[in-house]
C-alpha cells in the first residue's frame, strides 16, 4: 500500500513534467524550431492516444472476461494503417488541402459546407465520446483507490469498495485545466497544437514502458516464464468455440472505424499531421506500438485470475499484480501508465471536441442571436476561446455525470465499445464524401441523425441501466408496450449481443438513408464544387476552385470581418500578402474571387468551413457559382483519360504514317538507284558507239592521204555505230515514253496471228539456213483490240533473241499461237542454252542481257524485252517467261481477245463497244 | 524499372489490409482456436501475433518502397 499523499505527490510532479514538455514544445514551436517536434516519431506515438485507460485496464480485463477478444480492438486500426493508402493517405491530403479543424468540419466541408451538418456531427460526437470521457475518470479513480488501499493482504482493489465520486470530480476539474491551459491558449489560424502533441507523446512512451515493465514482471518474475503462465489459464479463456464470431466480426470493424472517426483521433492524424510523409511512418510503427503494448496482456490476464483472489476487479489486475508481488515501485508506474493514457486521450478528446463545440454549434448561434458584437476588433477570438473552455468544462462534467449515473458494474471495455459505435455513424458519410461524387448534405443528414438516434436508442441509453432513463419496463417490453421496438430486440432481432445488434441497426439504417439521401436528388452546385475537390483531392488543385465562386465584397467589409476573426496584426499580414500577390504596391487588395476564398479557407481554419461560409456569406453580394467551370473541373478526370486516348490514337496514327513514309522513301531511293543505273547504263551504251566513231572520224581527219579503200571501210563503220546509236536511243525514247507517258499508237481491231506471220517473215532473214523457224499452230480467226505494228515489234523482238542466241547444235525456234479461255497466246520457244536462273527475275528489267552467258557475239542494249515487256502491259496482255526445265526458253505473249460477234464488225470505232472492249482488257 | 516498381507497391499497399482481414477473420482463423500449444503457447494466440507482426514487416516493407508522396500543390496553413 503506498500513501495516498505520496500518490498525489507523484501525479503532481508528472503533471507538472508534462506542463514543463508541453510549454517547450509550444516556445519551440513559436520560435519556428520545430526540430523533433515534427519527426515521424512524435507524430506515430501522438497517434498512440488510441491507447488509453481502455487499453492501459481495460485490454487485460477485457482478455480476463473473453480471452483473445481484446485483440480485436487494436486489429482494426492495425489494418487501417497499413492499408494507408487507401484512405488515410486521402483524408490527410484534404486536412491538408482544405485546412480541416475537426472530423465535424471536414464532413460539413465536403457537402457543401453544410452548418446544419456540422452541428449534427458535433452533436454526435459530443454525446459518443461522454462514455468514453466517463471511462478516463472511472479508471483514474479506481487505479487510485487501488494503489492507496491495496496491499498484499487485500489485493482486491476496487470490486467490493464504493467509486470514489468525490476523487473523480476532482480528477476531472484538474483535467479540465490542464486542457485549458494548454489546447485553448490562442485561437490559430491552425488548430495545431505542438506542446500538446509533445506532451502525449511523452506520455505513450510512458505507458508502454509501464505496461512492459508489469508485463515482463509478471511473467519472468511471478510466473516462470512464458509457457508457465500459459499453463495457468483456464482451458475455456483461450479456445471458446464461439470466440470468432459475429462480436469478432463486429468489434473489429468497429475499432477500424473508430481509428477513423473519431474525434481525437482525426486531431492527431489529420488535423496535426506536419508532413504527409510522416503517414508512411506511421504505417508500420503505429501497428508495432499496438503490437507492443498488448504482448503481455494476456499473460496478466491469465496470471490475475490465477493468483489474485476470487472476485477481484480484472480491469485492475495491471495495478494490483504487482501490488500483490509486493513490488510497489512498479505498481507505481503501472498507475502513472494508466495516469498517462487516461489524461492524454481526455486533453485531446476534449480540445478536438471543444473546437467543434465552439465551431458547430456556439458560433452559429451566436452569429444567429447577436451574442457577439461584430463591429468589435477581437470580439469574435474572445467568444471563440471563452466557448471552447466553457466547452472543455461542460465536457468533462457530462464525462463526469455519466460515470455517476451509469451502470455500476459495466467493464472498461463495454463502455469503450458504446463511444465507439456512436461515433462510427460517422463512417458511411465520410467515407461516401471521400469517394462518391453524387453523396450529398441531405443523405448525409438523414444517414448521421437516424443512425445517431438508433445508436443512442438501442446502446447508449440502455447503458445507464434500467432505471435511471429508461425505466425497467420499457427495455424488457419495448415502449407502451411495444414488443417491437425494445431497444435491444428492435424488431424482434434478439439472440445477439446488444453491441452488436445495435451497431447492425444503426450503421445498416444510417448507410440506406446516406445512399437513398443523396439519390434523391441533385446535389448543389456548392456541393458539387467540393466534392469534385475531395473526391479528386489527388488531382485538382485546391487553386482550380478559387476563381469558381463569383462574389463581390467590399475589401474594407472583408478587412473587419478578418480582423475580429484573425485579429488586426495577422489580418493586415494576410491583406498586404494578397495585395503584393496582386501586384500592388501597398492598400488594401482588390477584392477578387480568389482573394475571397483564400480568405475565407483562411478564417476557415479558426472557426471551421461552414461558419466561415456563414460569415463571409454576410458581406458578399452576388454570390454565384459558376456551371460550366464547376463540371468543367469534375470532368477532369474524364477529360485527362480522353486526352490520353487520343494521344495514344494519334500516336498509332502517326506510326502508320511514319511506317509508309519509311516504304515510300525506301521506294524513292530505289528508283533513284534505278534511275542512276540507268542514267549510267545508258551512258555506258553510249559510250562504246561514240568510242569508235570519234576515233575513226579522227583517223579520217589527221590522215588525209588515207587509202580511199581504207577510208570507205572507216566511214562504214562510222556510219554503222551512228545507226546503233541511234537505235539504242531511240528504244530509251521509246521506254520512257512507254513507262510514263500515255501510248500514242491507235488501238483497232486486228487479227494478232496476221502480225505473227508478218514478224516470222522479217526474221526468216536473221534465221537464214542455221536456224530453223516452226509454227506448227496457229488460233486461227482471233480478233484482239491493238496496234499492229507494236505487237508484231514485240514478235519481232521475242523470235530474233530466240534466233541470235540460240547456240544449240540444231537451233530450232518453235512458234505457236493458240486460243485458250478467250485469251489469245503466242509462244516463242527455242532448244538454245535458256534463261538462267539467276537472270529469271529481272529478265524484263532495262539492260538486262539474258543472253550474256551465251557468248554468241550478238549485242543489244537489253532494252528490247523491257520495251516489249511495257507494249504487252499497254496493249492489256502480259508477256511472261514461261518456267522451264532450263533446256531452252519459252516466252509466252498473251493479249485477250474479243467476242466473236464483235470481232466480226470490220470497222472498230463506235464509242459503247470500245469500251467495253477496254473493261475487256482491263 | 522504377515507376514499374513503385505500381505495384501501391497495388500490395492497396491489397494489405485485404490479405490481414481474410487472415484474420473466420473462417480462416477459427481451424486454429484447437487446444495445441507451441513452445507452451496456445497455437491461436501463436497465429494471431504471427499474422500481426507479419502485417506490421509488410507494412514498413511497402512503406521504404513507396515513392515519398509529393507535397501538396498548396498548404493553405502557413508554418508558425
Amino acid at each position: 500500500m503506498l500513501s495516498a499523499n505520496l500518490v498525489l505527490g507523484i501525479a503532481l510532479l508528472y503533471v507538472v513534467l508534462l506542463f514543463g514538455v508541453a510549454f517547450v514544445g509550444d516556445q519551440r514551436a513559436r520560435a519556428g524550431r520545430l526540430g523533433w517536434l515534427r519527426s515521424p516519431v512524435v507524430y506515430t506515438l501522438s497517434i498512440s492516444i488510441y491507447c488509453t485507460s481502455w487499453t492501459f485496464y481495460g485490454a487485460v480485463g477485457s482478455a480476463a472476461r473473453s480471452g483473445l477478444e481484446f485483440a480485436t480492438i487494436y486489429l482494426g486500426p492495425t489494418l487501417v494503417f497499413a492499408g494507408w493508402w487507401l484512405l488515410l493517405r486521402k483524408l490527410v491530403r484534404i486536412g491538408h488541402v482544405h485546412g480541416a479543424t475537426s472530423i465535424a468540419d471536414m464532413i460539413s466541408s465536403r457537402y457543401g459546407k453544410s452548418a446544419t451538418l456540422a452541428a449534427l456531427a458535433t452533436a454526435i460526437a459530443v454525446v459518443g465520446i461522454t462514455p468514453y470521457i466517463a471511462l478516463q475518470l472511472r479508471a483514474v479513480t479506481a487505479s487510485i483507490d487501488v494503489i492507496t488501499s491495496a496491499s498484499p493482504e487485500n489485493p482486491s482493489g476496487l470490486s467490493t469498495a464504493a467509486a470514489n465520486y468525490h476523487a473523480a470530480f476532482w480528477i476531472a476539474a484538474g483535467m479540465a485545466l490542464f486542457t485549458i491551459l494548454f489546447g485553448t491558449r490562442n485561437v490559430d489560424a491552425k488548430e495545431q497544437h505542438h506542446g500538446v502533441v509533445a506532451a502525449i507523446a511523452l506520455e505513450a512512451v510512458v505507458k508502454l514502458v509501464a505496461l512492459f515493465s508489469v508485463g515482463v514482471l509478471v511473467v519472468f518474475g511471478i510466473c516462470n516464464g512464458v509457457a508457465d503462465s500459459f499453463a495457468r489459464a483456464a482451458p475455456r479463456l483461450l479456445h471458446a468455440p464461439d470466440a470468432f464470431g459475429t462480436r469478432w466480426l463486429a468489434i473489429t470493424f468497429l475499432s477500424a472505424a473508430a481509428v477513423i472517426c473519431l474525434p481525437r483521433q482525426f486531431q492527431v492524424t489529420v488535423v496535426e499531421n506536419s508532413e504527409e510523409r510522416h503517414l508512411r511512418t506511421a504505417s508500420w510503427l503505429f501497428p508495432l506500438y499496438l503490437f507492443l503494448i498488448t504482448l503481455f496482456v494476456l499473460p496478466i490476464a491469465i496470471a490475475g485470475l490465477s493468483l489474485l483472489p476470487r472476485g477481484s476487479n480484472p480491469d485492475m489486475f495491471v495495478l494490483t499484480l504487482p501490488m500483490w508481488a509486493g513490488h510497489d515501485a512498479v505498481g507505481l508506474l503501472a498507475f502513472l501508465g494508466g495516469f498517462s493514457s487516461a489524461t492524454s486521450m481526455v486533453i485531446v478528446a476534449c480540445i478536438a471536441l471543444s473546437t467543434m463545440i465552439s465551431n458547430h454549434l456556439l458560433m452559429p448561434l451566436a452569429l444567429r442571436f447577436r451574442w457577439v458584437h461584430l463591429n468589435a476588433s477581437g470580439e469574435v477570438r474572445r467568444f471563440l476561446l471563452a466557448s471552447r473552455r466553457v466547452s472543455i468544462c461542460g465536457l468533462l462534467l457530462l464525462g463526469f455525470l455519466y460515470f455517476r449515473y451509469s451502470g455500476k458494474g459495466e467493464a472498461l471495455a463495454a463502455i469503450g465499445l458504446i463511444s465507439f459505435a456512436g461515433v462510427a455513424q460517422f463512417l458511411p458519410s465520410l467515407l461516401g464524401g471521400l469517394f462518391w461524387r453524387n453523396a450529398n448534405a441531405t443523405g448525409a443528414i438523414a444517414g448521421l441523425a437516424a443512425g445517431g438516434a438508433l445508436w443512442a436508442y438501442t446502446l447508449f441509453l440502455p447503458s445507464f441501466g434500467p432505471g435511471v432513463v429508461f425505466p425497467a419496463a420499457l427495455l424488457h417490453d419495448g415502449p407502451f408496450g411495444l414488443g417491437l421496438l425494445r431497444p435491444q430486440a428492435l424488431f424482434g432481432l434478439s439472440g445477439f449481443d446488444p453491441l452488436v445488434h445495435a451497431l447492425f441497426w444503426s450503421l445498416s439504417v444510417n448507410t440506406l438513408l446516406f445512399v437513398l439521401g443523396s439519390l434523391a436528388r441533385e446535389p448543389r452546385p456548392i456541393e458539387r464544387l467540393q466534392a469534385t475537390l475531395f473526391v479528386d483531392v489527388f488531382r485538382t488543385p485546391a487553386e482550380a476552385a478559387s476563381g469558381l465562386i463569383r462574389r463581390t465584397a467590399a475589401p474594407e467589409d472583408l478587412r473587419v470581418l478578418a480582423e475580429r476573426i484573425l485579429g488586426a496584426a495577422e489580418t493586415w499580414r494576410v491583406f498586404e500578402q494578397a495585395a503584393r500577390e496582386q501586384g500592388l504596391e501597398h492598400g488594401p487588395p482588390i477584392a477578387t474571387d480568389t482573394f475571397i476564398t483564400q480568405l475565407e479557407r483562411k478564417l476557415a481554419g479558426s472557426i471551421g468551413a461552414a461558419s466561415a461560409r456563414a460569415m463571409i456569406s454576410e458581406v458578399v453580394t452576388l454570390e454565384s457559382i459558376s456551371l460550366d467551370e464547376l463540371v468543367q473541373i469534375a470532368d477532369d478526370t474524364r477529360r485527362v483519360r480522353e486526352h490520353s486516348r487520343q494521344l495514344q490514337e494519334k500516336s498509332t496514327q502517326l506510326e502508320a504514317a511514319a511506317g509508309q513514309l519509311r516504304d515510300a522513301n525506301a521506294r524513292l531511293r530505289r528508283l533513284d538507284q534505278e534511275k542512276d543505273d540507268f542514267l549510267s547504263q545508258v551512258s555506258h551504251e553510249v559510250r562504246t558507239p561514240m568510242t569508235s566513231i570519234r576515233s575513226f572520224a579522227q583517223i579520217l581527219l589527221e590522215t588525209p592521204d588515207l587509202d580511199p579503200q581504207l577510208a570507205q571501210h572507216y566511214m562504214r563503220i562510222i556510219h554503222e555505230e551512228s545507226v546503233r546509236l541511234t537505235r539504242l536511243l531511240d528504244s530509251t525514247l521509246d521506254l520512257a515514253a512507254l513507262e510514263h507517258g500515255e501510248p500514242s499508237w491507235p488501238r483497232n481491231v486486228i487479227d494478232p496471228d496476221a502480225a505473227l506471220e508478218r514478224a516470222i517473215l522479217s526474221c526468216q532473214g536473221l534465221a537464214g539456213t542455221r536456224v530453223q523457224l516452226l509454227s506448227p499452230a496457229r488460233a486461227g480467226g482471233v480478233r484482239v483490240l491493238a496496234n499492229e505494228d507494236r505487237l508484231c515489234q514485240v514478235f519481232i523482238n521475242l523470235i530474233s533473241n530466240a534466233i541470235k542466241y540460240n547456240t544449240g547444235e540444231a537451233p530450232q525456234v518453235t512458234i505457236r499461237s493458240a486460243l485458250r479461255d478467250g485469251v489469245y497466246e503466242v509462244e516463242v520457244a527455242d532448244n538454245g542454252p535458256g534463261i538462267r536462273a539467276a537472270e529469271r527475275d529481272r529478265i524484263f528489267a532495262k539492260f538486262v542481257r539474258g543472253w550474256a552467258h551465251t557468248q554468241t557475239g550478238a549485242s543489244g542494249a537489253g532494252l528490247g524485252l523491257a520495251i516489249s515487256w511495257q507494249i504487252m502491259r499497254r496493249l492489256g496482255g502480259a508477256l511472261a517467261l514461261v518456267p522451264g526445265d532450263g533446256r531452252g526458253g519459252c516466252f509466252r505473249v498473251t493479249l485477250p481477245a474479243l467476242p466473236r460477234e464483235q470481232s466480226d464488225q470490220p470497222d472498230f470505232a463506235a464509242g459503247a463497244a470500245l469500251a467495253s472492249a477496254r473493261a475487256l482488257t482491263r | 524499372m522504377a515507376g514499374e516498381r513503385g505500381t505495384r507497391a501501391r497495388d500490395a499497399a492497396r491489397l494489405l489490409p485485404l490479405v490481414g482481414l481474410f487472415l484474420l477473420l473466420p473462417p480462416v482463423i477459427t481451424p486454429f482456436a484447437i487446444p495445441v500449444d507451441v513452445l507452451g503457447v496456445p497455437l491461436v494466440v501463436l497465429y494471431l501475433f504471427a499474422v500481426w507482426l507479419g502485417l506490421i514487416v509488410a507494412a514498413a516493407l511497402l512503406a521504404r518502397r513507396l515513392a515519398p508522396p509529393t507535397p501538396p500543390a498548396e498548404d493553405p496553413r502557413p508554418r508558425a
